[in-house]
């Protein structure tokens, strides 16, 4: 019990300082900025207690933004997808039971629905952070863009992390 | 209180939900400027828009009113037309009399600009060296005294007004031809204050204050005021009177320049005197 909490916490902590040390100093371009601190809200554990769920991701995204100078940005995107994960796991389990002390990863959900989820969850939190940023309509078919790609590396980055953790512990 | 908590324990999640998420967009509007900038620009469309609407709707109640104040506006429009103006700007008329000689000669004037809240206070007309104003020339109203033309340019004058520090005008009381000197404390627009140059000086509240003559500018006999109080300092035997002014400074709107044809004459005997002593 113990030990999975650190765990978690950690994990707060590596993809906090693996986003705002590494990822948001890189500057690969404004089109493409994975955000992969998300997977901190996405692997937690499916007994996690919802309010707990809400409080993490509200915590995780003030620190994100108080590194990225965006105050309430990232905020409000990760609390979104922490409001819409419970919802979300329910629909992607199909009825299948879960043992509750795990974590949603791709090891458990499978591989399919495991892109299915994380795919999701990025593009809520994408749509809602990059509509945020930009905060007006006129060229949205360039935030769409944005958005679409943004995901796409997101989702390419979250998925190679989890075949280097996940699967080398087998 | 029951139905409360049980309220609070189902919903407890979407109110948290709702609580910070509505705290990280309360922090992203207050501390990112464009952002605040685009909603502040988002309510005003709103706001303007609404308000616009309202307006268009309740402007049809105040019609009636509307078309007065429009036809007051007419008819002050229609009187400032050139047709509706006698012109008088110059008006000269010579007459060959050789027992009278014209001596004063009266320019018409509108005042542009007024103060009388100020401890040193200055009026402006809308006339100038173009309608033959010069520096010097006094200045009244069809109520009394107003003060002293201080800077002409060329369509335009400024005038020192009675109400300032700087302001001296030989006056008199027209009862018993006691002369004096009128100035300002500052402290009320309405009351001046005059000194009075005859010791004991048969001063009664209500006696009637006009200019001297004595002056190169201004013509004898101009209302000045009405005595209102009389102040005796112990051991003076000069009153000093509060002189109620007939001129309202804070209504004032039209003026008369005085020339004095008689000025340039007067002076050179004047200094012809001096020079003589």
């Amino acid at each position: 019990m113990n030990n999975r909490i650190t765990k978690n916490i950690l994990r707060f902590a590596l993809f906090l300082l693996l986003q705002v040390l590494l990822i948001d100093r890189m500057h690969i371009s404004s089109m493409v900025t994975p955000y992969i601190y998300i997977l901190a809200i996405l692997l937690l554990p499916f007994n996690t207690p919802k309010w707990l769920l809400l409080m993490s991701a509200f915590i995780l995204g003030f620190f994100v933004d108080i590194f990225s100078g965006t105050m309430g940005l990232n905020m409000a995107a990760t609390v979104l997808i922490a409001f819409v994960r419970p919802r979300l796991l329910n629909s992607i389990a199909f009825g299948q039971s879960f043992d509750s002390d795990d974590s949603p990863n791709m090891k458990v959900l499978g591989a399919d629905r495991f892109i299915s989820y994380a795919l999701i969850m990025i593009l809520i939190h994408h749509t809602a952070l990059i509509l945020l940023e930009v905060f007006r309509w006129n060229e949205f078919g360039t935030t769409l863009l944005r958005i679409f790609y943004c995901s796409v590396a997101t989702l390419v980055l979250v998925v190679l992390t989890q075949l280097l953790f996940v699967f080398r512990k087998e | 209180m029951n139905t409360l908590v049980r309220f609070l324990k189902r919903f407890h999640f979407v109110l948290l939900f709702l609580l910070l998420e509505g705290i990280a967009l309360t922090l992203l509007v207050q501390n990112n400027r464009y952002q605040a900038r685009q909603v502040r620009h988002f309510y005003n469309e709103v706001t303007g828009f609404i308000f616009g609407e309202y307006s268009s709707l309740t402007e049809y109640f105040s019609l009636r009113r509307t078309n007065l104040e429009l036809s007051a506006e007419n008819a002050r429009l229609r009187s400032q037309i050139t047709q509706s103006y006698q012109i008088n700007d110059r008006k000269l008329f010579f007459v060959n009399d050789t027992t009278y000689r014209l001596q004063y000669e009266y320019i018409q004037a509108k005042i542009i600009k007024n103060s009388t809240t100020k401890r040193n206070n200055y009026l402006m007309v809308n006339k100038g060296a173009n309608h033959g104003i010069e520096a010097g020339m006094a200045v009244i109203s069809p109520n009394g005294v107003v003060g002293v033309v201080k800077v002409v340019s060329t369509n335009f004058s400024s005038i020192l007004s009675l109400l300032h520090s700087d302001s001296r005008l030989s006056a008199k009381l027209k009862r018993g031809n006691f002369s004096g000197s009128i100035h300002w404390n500052g402290k009320s627009s309405g009351i001046a204050q005059m000194t009075v140059e005859q010791q004991h000086a048969d001063v009664q509240i209500g006696d009637t204050i006009i200019t001297s003559g004595y002056s190169l500018d201004f013509p004898e006999g101009i209302f000045i005021g009405t005595v209102s109080a009389i102040r005796t300092k112990p051991g003076d035997n000069f009153p000093v009177l509060d002189v109620k002014l007939s001129t309202n400074f804070n209504t004032l709107e039209h003026v008369y320049v005085v020339r004095n044809l008689a000025k340039d004459e007067l002076k050179t005997l004047l200094q012809q005197h001096l020079n003589d002593e």
